[in-house]
Parts: C-alpha cells; structure tokens; sequence
C-alpha cells in the first residue's frame, strides 16, 4: 500500500499551528476565566458592601419599626448600579420593605441574592460580663442583577476571540511567508529531480534562496546534473562509434573497405527494383584474379592483402559513382553496374567495356612494398590476369542468387576461355553447355 | 482633656480620703490584727480588679486579706473571718456555700434583697452599687429645672421600688411616669409612649431594657423625641446619655474597707447601704445637641452634696 506523503509546506503549517493554536485557545480560556471570576467576584463584593450599608443604616428603622424611613433607604439602595430587589426583615421574620426594579423589559433574571443580618449596635455598658453576643433584629436582603456582568462576559469573550482569531491569522499569514521561503525551494528541486529522473538532464535549478542547506542542495543537484549530462555525452559518443563500427563490420570489407556481400545483396535488390521500374538494364560482374595463390604462397598473406588492396582501388577507378564495387571473400569481387540504358545491345556493350577496362587496369604491375621480419622494407613485383563474369539482367523475374549465378558461370566461362578476359553470360552457351 | 480633668481629680480625691479612712482605722490594728478576710471577685472584670486592689491598699497590713479572683474556685472548708463578696455570682455563691458574715459589694439593690429574702438567717450586709432615689431626683432637678415628669420604663423583672421613687421625685416637684414593658411588648413601642409623656427619661438597672445591643436605639429614639437620658453610669454618658450619677469601684472600696475595719472591731456587720461617695458626669455635646444648659460636673457634685448636707 502506499503510504500517504504531504507537502512540506503542510507540514510546516501543521507544526506550527497546531501548538499555537492550543496555545491561543488556552490563552484566551485561562484570561477569561480570570476575568469572569473577577467579575463574579466584583458583583459579589459590591452586593456583600451595599448589604453592609444597608442592613447599617436600616438598623434604626426596623428597631423603630419606621416603614416610610425604611421605604426611602431600600429606594436609595435600589438607585445603586445593578441592585435589583431590596427585602428588609424585622426579627419576626415579618417583610418590612420588599422592593423591585421594574420595567425590566425581559423576563427577571436570577439574581444574586445576598443576605446580611442587621444586627443591633453594641455600646458597652458595664464592664462587669463577658461581651454580650451580638443581637440580630432583622435582616436584609439584596438581589444584585447579573444582566450587567453577563453583558460584559459576553463581550469579553468577543474581544477574546477576535484578538485570538487576529493573532491566528496573522500566525499563519507569518508560516505562509515561511513555508513559502523553504517550501517553494524544495518544490523546485524535487520537480528538478523528478525531471532528472525522466531523462531530461538539461533541467538546472535556480532558486533564490538564504537557507544554506537548500542553496547547497540546488548547488548539488546543478552540478551532479552537469556531471550526469556530460558523462551521458561522453557514452553516447563511444556508443555511436561503436555502433558505426559494428555497422562497418557488418556491411563492408575490413580489408579493402568496399562493401561486402551483404551490402551488396542488398544493393542488388534495390538495383532489380529500380531495373524493374525503369527498364534500364543492369549488371553484375564477378571478377576472379588469376594466379593470386602464387603470391600468398611465396609472400605471405600480408602481401596478398596489399593486392587485393590495390585491386580494389584499381576496380573502384574503372566505375561510375552509381555503381558498387564489392568484395566477396578470397579474390573474388562483384561489382554492380545500374541504370544502363534500356537497350539490350547497347547495355551489353557498355558493360563489356567496363570489363574489359578492368580487366585491362588489373593486368597492369603491381609493386607491392612489403616488411619482412617486421623492418626491412622489400619492393615485390608481381603481375596477375582476371576473370571476368558478367550477367546482364532486367526484368527477368530472376532472384538475386540466379542473377549472381550467372555471373560466376560467366565468370568459369571466361577462366576455361583462357583467362585474362571478360565473358557475357549467355544463357543460350548455357544450353549449349548442358 | 477637659472633660478628664474632673475624673483625674475625683480620683485624687478618692485616694485622699482612703488614706484618712485608713488613718482613722488605725486605731482599731491593736484590737484586732489578725481578722483573715477573703476577698471573692465575680470575674476577674477590671472593675472588680479595681476594687480588690484598692480594698487591699486601705485595709492595714496586719489584716490578712486574700483575693480569689474567680468565683468558681471559692472553697468554703477554709476558715475565714469575714467574706467580701464582690458583684452579684460571688456573692450568690458565698452565701449558699458559707455561714461565714458576708458584705457584699457592687450588686444591685434587688439582687442583695433577694438574696436576703432567700437565705434569712445568715449574717451578712452589703453596699449597692444602684444609687439613692433622692440623689438620683436631685440630679434631675439640678440639671432639667424646668421638667415636670421623669419617665420610668421597666420590665417586670426589675422590681421597680415605685413608690419610694415617686416619693423622691414629687418631693423635688417632680411628676413621674412609669410604663411597665410587657414581654413580647416591642420596646420601641413603650419607649415611644413614655417619652411622649415626659420630659426626661432615668435609667434603671434592668437589663431587659438598657443593654449594649439597645442602648443605641434607645439613645436615638429620646434624641428624636428631644428627651434627655439620665444613665447609670460612665458608660452611659459616654453612649450618650445626658448625665449620670454613680460611684466607681475606688469610691465603694473605700467605703467597703470602713466597713471592713469596723467589723474588725465589732464583729458586727452594719445594715446594707447605698454607697456613700458618688459621682457625677456630664456629656456637654448631647447637653448642647438637645439645647440643654449644662453645669460642670463637678458643679452639679458640688450641689448635690449641699443639697444632701441640707437633709
């Protein structure tokens, strides 16, 4: 299975602002939790304080039972910022005063209700007894609203969230510049790789980056590239000439570097298709050299090659550009001659001439300069005939082997006709042969 | 500062005379030098302290006086020859503990008279720290010239002797309104209606009515009907009570060590008596907030003790 991989960049952002957000939330949760406590606290303290007062001043009236004097100190009370309901209790237990704030608007909400004894003022007297215990002749009441705290609650909590949601974004917008700084370099680099990867080692990266690590990476990965391209050049070269070679070895004479069979097999065939179509005639001509074993007998081999190096040469010059000049193994070479003329006479007597200017350059001397026992240089005179067969073909629906056949009967033909001349295959001397 | 001055020199005073009373005791040492007095306090209160220390300053040296300052720890086995019960619990407990002669001293009146009632046949005398009716009207007299009626409230548990008050306060041409306060009757209540019918209103020692937790309201409650209070003690004109006559701790030693000194001689023990020496204190502020013209103090003592010469 393959495992899930994420951008850098994610992981950053994860990294980052996950603890920073668990550290704002808790920020913000333990501030106002303080701050809510605070004003729980601060409520109370002033409902515990206006209690005080109250149940102080309100000492005489409920001793003096004066309700009227107890109705304005309740009303006076019920004056004071978030005090709701004011309920003053003689020491029956009997309500005095029971007052409320009105036109609330909205349903009454619960209260904190603080209740304070009223207890009667003690001036010593007599020294005599131990401290009279205080005496409580009534009680007071005070319901102190929450509408103000919860109000402020609620808009603490608002400011906190937006301060958090503030400083969060402005985290983020600081991990995007961040991201972007270390993320955006290693994208290009793995986009770099993976182009390398493929094959396209021309790809270099430029990043403009201050992170050390990451300009030595794309340095690295620019250079190894280089390295990689260049050491690809180097064995693409070597490979193209050794493919050139092979195709060489494969295609022509080592020694005399005209094409060998197969090349002109196939040359062949490309001169029947070409005959065909234009009805021009072609030939082929097998040239044997006569008494060559003589000279590989008495010389060696290597003197032998230096004929057949010249015979080549002299071949080559009695030939059109057009037409090929190969060696088949030993002193045997064929040449192909095209695009004759579309005369049947005509093209005989043409290649006959070229023959026999062959046949005529390979009579010609040779001086052969030979090393024996690897340093003194000997001059070897040495003179040789050929034979020369010819097959002149077009449109015969003959193959490629028969066409050759011919020519190497041809080719007998002219060694048993005594040697050192040329000889048109004639298929009726065949006939008359069989 | 001022209003210190009378105090500090009443004090004086007060010392002055112990000395001569001791001066005046001396003859009676050789009689009887080796009278054993045990002095029991109610509480270790400093009042009490004050008079045990002030008692053991007058009596002369030979006399062997020991002070127990906890009534609780008072052990009737040991042989005494006369027994100073200090305040209402020590005294209470002596005479149900101890056939020994007892004076008993700084308790009020009707707690004396009860006691005597309950154990009749036993020897003992006191001195009350209540003041005389007659000194009582005779300050209200110097100081509210002008009243016709004093108010009285009590409860049922204070016994109010009403005809000897009565008697003491028409003999000044003064009219007297007493209002019995019910239990379960709102003292505000009764209050209200015996300040509506007088012109000054006397405290009395009933602990039903005038206590710490009510004497605030009680004091505003005769300022807004423009009634002065006549207090028991000290402490009442410092809570704002117009004036008050009474006798410290100093001035009922004194008297008591006379007392002491005479039993040494008679082995008799004289009749229960008010205390002898008192005194007087003024508060100016509640004088000038209730538009009272108010003496000095030590005028009005002045006044009282001529009026009492003049008896």
């Amino acid at each position: 299975m393959m495992r899930k991989t994420y951008h850098i960049s994610s992981y950053l952002a994860w990294l980052t602002l996950v603890p920073l957000l668990a550290l704002a939330v808790s920020m913000a949760l333990f501030f106002l939790h303080d701050r809510f406590r605070s004003l729980d606290n601060n409520l109370q303290m002033r409902g515990d304080l206006i209690a005080h007062q109250l149940a102080n001043s309100s000492e005489y009236g409920v001793y003096a039972n004066n309700l009227v004097f107890l109705q304005n100190t309740a009303q006076g009370v019920l004056q004071q910022a978030d005090v709701d309901s004011v309920t003053i209790l003689n020491e029956q237990g009997v309500v005095l005063v029971d007052i409320s704030r009105k036109n609330r608007g909205q349903a009454q909400q619960e209260n904190l209700a603080i209740s304070r004894p009223i207890n009667a003022t003690q001036v010593a007297l007599d020294e005599f007894e131990n401290k009279p215990l205080p005496q409580q002749i009534g009680a007071v009441t005070i319901g102190m609203s929450w509408a103000h705290t919860h109000t402020t609650k609620l808009r603490l909590l608002w400011s906190a969230a937006i301060a958090t949601l503030l400083f969060l974004m402005l985290v983020l917008y600081l991990v995007y510049l961040t991201s972007r700084r270390i993320a955006m370099p290693i994208a290009q680099l793995s986009s770099a790789i993976a182009d390398m990867g493929e094959g396209s080692l021309s790809v270099r990266v430029a990043i403009d980056t201050r992170i050390n690590e990451l300009a030595t990476l794309a340095q690295g990965i620019n250079n190894m590239a280089a390295q990689l391209q260049s050491e690809r050049m180097v064995l693409q070269q070597r490979i193209d000439a050794a493919t050139l070679q092979l195709k060489s070895l494969a295609f022509y004479d080592t020694l005399t570097q005209l094409p060998n069979r197969r090349m002109l097999e196939d040359r062949l065939a490309h001169a029947i298709a070409v005959s065909n179509r234009s009805g021009q005639y072609a030939a082929i001509m097998f040239i044997d050299l006569d008494n060559f074993k003589p000279l590989n007998d008495m010389h060696g081999h290597a003197c032998g090659d230096l004929l057949l190096v010249e015979a080549a040469r002299r071949i080559g010059s009695c030939v059109r550009m057009v037409d090929t000049v190969a060696r088949f193994g030993g002193d045997e070479f064929v040449v192909l001659i095209s695009q004759l003329t579309q005369d049947a006479i005509v093209a005989q007597n043409e290649v006959m001439a070229v023959a026999n200017k062959i046949c005529h350059e390979l009579a010609l001397p040779y001086t052969l300069s030979t090393k024996v026992q690897g340093h003194t240089q000997v001059l070897i005179a040495h003179q040789c005939t050929s034979s020369i067969g010819i097959a002149v073909f077009l449109d015969d629906n003959l193959s490629q082997d028969e066409i050759l056949m011919r020519a190497d009967k041809a080719m007998y033909q002219a060694k048993s006709n005594g040697r050192n001349q040329a000889c048109l295959f004639s298929a009726d001397a065949e006939k008359n042969q069989d | 500062m001022l209003l210190l001055r009378p105090q500090w020199l009443f004090k004086r005073l007060a010392q002055l005379s112990i000395w001569l009373c001791a001066l005046g005791a001396g003859s009676a040492f050789a009689i009887a030098p080796n009278l054993q007095v045990l002095v029991v306090l109610s509480s270790n209160a400093a009042p009490y302290q004050t008079f045990a220390n002030t008692l053991i300053q007058n009596l002369p040296s030979t006399m062997r006086v020991v002070v127990q300052t906890q009534s609780d720890s008072y052990d009737a086995t040991q042989k005494n020859d006369l027994i100073v019960g200090v305040g209402v619990k020590a005294s209470q407990l002596i005479v149900a503990k101890s056939n020994t002669p007892l004076l008993a001293v700084m308790l009020p009146k009707r707690s004396y008279e009860a006691l005597l009632k309950d154990y009749s046949g036993k020897e003992m005398s006191a001195i009350y720290m209540d003041q005389p009716w007659e000194r009582q009207a005779d300050l209200i007299r110097l100081v509210s010239p002008n009243a016709n009626k004093v108010g009285v409230l009590y409860s049922v548990s204070s016994h109010l002797d009403t005809a000897n008050l009565s008697r003491a306060l028409s003999r000044r041409g003064l009219g007297f309104y007493p209002q019995l306060l019910n239990a379960g009757d709102a003292l505000f209540v009764g209050l209200d209606t015996v300040l509506d019918s007088s012109d000054v209103l006397l405290a009395i020692p009933d602990s039903d009515i005038y206590s710490s937790n009510n004497i605030r309201n009680i004091l505003l409650t005769t300022y807004r009907h423009g009634v002065p209070l006549i207090g028991l003690s000290q402490a009442y004109v410092n809570a704002g009570a117009l004036c008050a006559v009474f006798s410290t701790p100093e001035q009922i030693a004194a008297q008591a060590s006379t007392l002491v000194s005479r039993f040494a001689q008679t082995h008799q023990l004289p009749a229960p008596q008010y205390p002898s020496a008192f005194s007087v204190a003024v508060n100016q502020e509640v004088a000038r907030t209730l538009s009272v013209p108010m003496q000095s103090a030590d005028m009005l003592k002045m006044q009282m003790d001529s009026a009492r010469g003049e008896r």
